[in-house]
């Protein structure tokens, strides 16, 4: 499990530099999905270079696996229908929403042939954007970051 | 009746009666606060297990109710009949020093065990239980007593039995009358397969928010019919009018309706999650439970007869319908600024059918 996390740190360099080029810019969180080998099987990184920790609701995020419909796949331009549960929830309380710390990488692992029948072949992955606010007392209060995670093409 | 009374009076006198058991060494006794039950009520037994050796004794957890009832731990029968365990068994590794709790000399625990949950109890009976485990893990084996405390797990723990009258639900005419419910739930009642481990009380909770939902069901269907274009109801729900969208929503609803009086529905009581309830969509009509259901009030905002809208709803051979926005809130503002995501939203046909406050 270490192992992970730590190339998933050296990965994570790469795919930051263009932002850590310009000196002195508030960073913001950014996320990646990466592919394990040749498997439907994701890895989603949630990266946080600012200084400033984040909160989001866990809802429709990879952190609600199978119970909300985030994930889109489309292979040839057709989607994937997603056969995962959907879940009534009401408002949601303090429980619900995850801290995404300053510097903080979190990461979840998400098996997709658990919500979607596929085959052999290439496939379009896509997750919905996720929506975060600043934790109080920031200067980027009442502010809210849409975050969209670059799609991925994987190959199984 | 004169039957069902002479029954009574033989479930207290075996209550009176109920008392220690002897099992080399912990004694089992089992207690109910009624002797009487109603189909919606729960059958609660306290079960004591007493430490009457003189010297410590270990006791397999799995074997008690200290972390949930994860093994049959009771013989049932219902007028002579043995009636099925339906929990869960699970498949485990052998046990560890932490799986088993100590019992000082003369030490009691309790633990209050709900079995209609367990037991197929629909039907009206006389049902008696005991407490009634037994293996060759039951107790840690200490040095040197290895093959005696393997003996004594293996005779195992048993308490006198107790006996209580239930009166069961009348089972529809057809399919399944007077069967046990299959495999791991509790039975069919008015077309309804309850499995997870559903309770009398949460039968019962279910039964009434089918009710209220099949009555929402209807009534939303015939306001969509009277064609109201200025519909306060239907704009606040489903933004501004427009025909096509009317027609959407209106055929969702019919089907809505349909499913409900006429399809099978399947109910699960096994998720422990603190939200409303979930389905697979493409998996129709198995709606699972979750713990705000139970405390949702019947009618009105977010109930329990809503909810079952919204779980409809969400099947792709129903409505199809997914979860764009949740609350009132969002679906109220998500009206205003995309009609053509309300019409798919099932929180929005959720509140429309709850119609709280009266929009009519």
């Amino acid at each position: 499990m270490k192992k992970v996390i730590i190339l998933m740190l050296a990965a994570s360099i790469i795919y930051l530099s263009p932002l850590s080029a310009k000196a002195g810019a508030i960073m913001f969180p950014q996320c990646k999905l990466t592919q394990h080998g040749n498997e439907a099987r994701l890895l989603f990184t949630l990266h946080n270079p600012s200084e400033q920790s984040w909160r989001f609701l866990q809802w429709k995020t990879p952190f609600d696996a199978w119970f909300s419909e985030f994930v889109h796949i489309t292979h040839q331009g057709v989607q994937i229908p997603y056969e995962g549960a959907l879940m009534k929830r009401g408002e949601p309380d303090k429980e619900d929403y995850l801290t995404l710390n300053a510097g903080d990488n979190i990461q979840v692992e998400l098996e997709l042939t658990q919500a979607f029948k596929l085959n052999n072949g290439e496939y379009t992955v896509e997750i919905s954007p996720i929506l975060l606010t600043p934790l109080a007392e920031s200067k980027l209060k009442n502010s809210t970051l849409e975050l969209t995670c670059p799609k991925i093409q994987i190959n199984l | 009746m004169s039957t069902k009374k002479a029954l009574s009076a033989i479930a207290v006198a075996t209550a009176l009666l109920s008392g220690s058991a002897l099992a080399d060494g912990i004694n089992a006794t089992l207690e109910m606060s009624q002797q009487d039950y109603k189909n919606s009520d729960n059958v609660v037994v306290k079960v004591t297990l007493t430490n009457e050796e003189h010297v410590p004794v270990k006791l397999l957890k799995w074997y008690t109710a200290a972390d949930g009832v994860e093994e049959s731990l009771f013989k049932v029968t219902a007028n002579g009949e043995k009636r099925q365990y339906l929990g869960a068994h699970y498949k485990r590794q052998a046990p560890t020093k932490d799986d088993y709790i100590k019992l000082k000399s003369g030490e009691s625990i309790s633990y209050d065990v709900e079995l209609s949950s367990l037991y197929d109890m629909s039907s009206t009976a006389e049902y008696e239980i005991s407490y009634d485990v037994s293996s060759l893990q039951l107790f840690s084996p200490n040095p040197g007593q290895a093959k005696k405390l393997a003996r004594l797990g293996i005779e195992g723990i048993h308490s006198q039995p107790t006996s209580f009258y239930l009166e069961g639900r009348e089972l529809k005419q057809g399919t399944n009358k007077g069967k046990p419910g299959g495999g791991d739930g509790g039975g069919e009642i008015d077309g309804v397969t309850f499995t997870g481990r559903c309770s009398n009380s949460q039968k019962t909770d279910i039964l009434a928010g089918l009710d209220a939902a099949k009555e929402m069901s209807a009534d939303a269907n015939q306001h969509l019919n009277g064609n109201n274009s200025n519909s306060l109801r239907y704009s606040t729900w489903f933004g501004d009018y427009n025909s096509s969208r009317w027609n959407t929503v209106s055929n969702n609803f019919s089907k809505i309706d349909s499913a409900l009086n006429n399809e099978s529905l399947t109910i699960d009581c096994s998720c422990k999650k603190k939200y409303f309830a979930y389905v697979y969509p493409t998996q129709p009509y198995k709606i699972y439970m979750c713990g705000a259901f139970w405390s949702a009030p019947t009618t009105g905002t977010d109930s329990k007869g809503g909810t079952i809208i919204h779980e409809m709803s969400h099947f792709n051979v129903v409505a199809g319908t997914d979860d764009i926005v949740y609350g009132q809130s969002g679906a109220k503002s998500l009206a205003v600024s995309n009609p053509a995501q309300a019409i798919q939203n099932a929180d929005s046909h959720e509140y429309f059918a709850e119609n709280t406050p009266n929009l009519n």
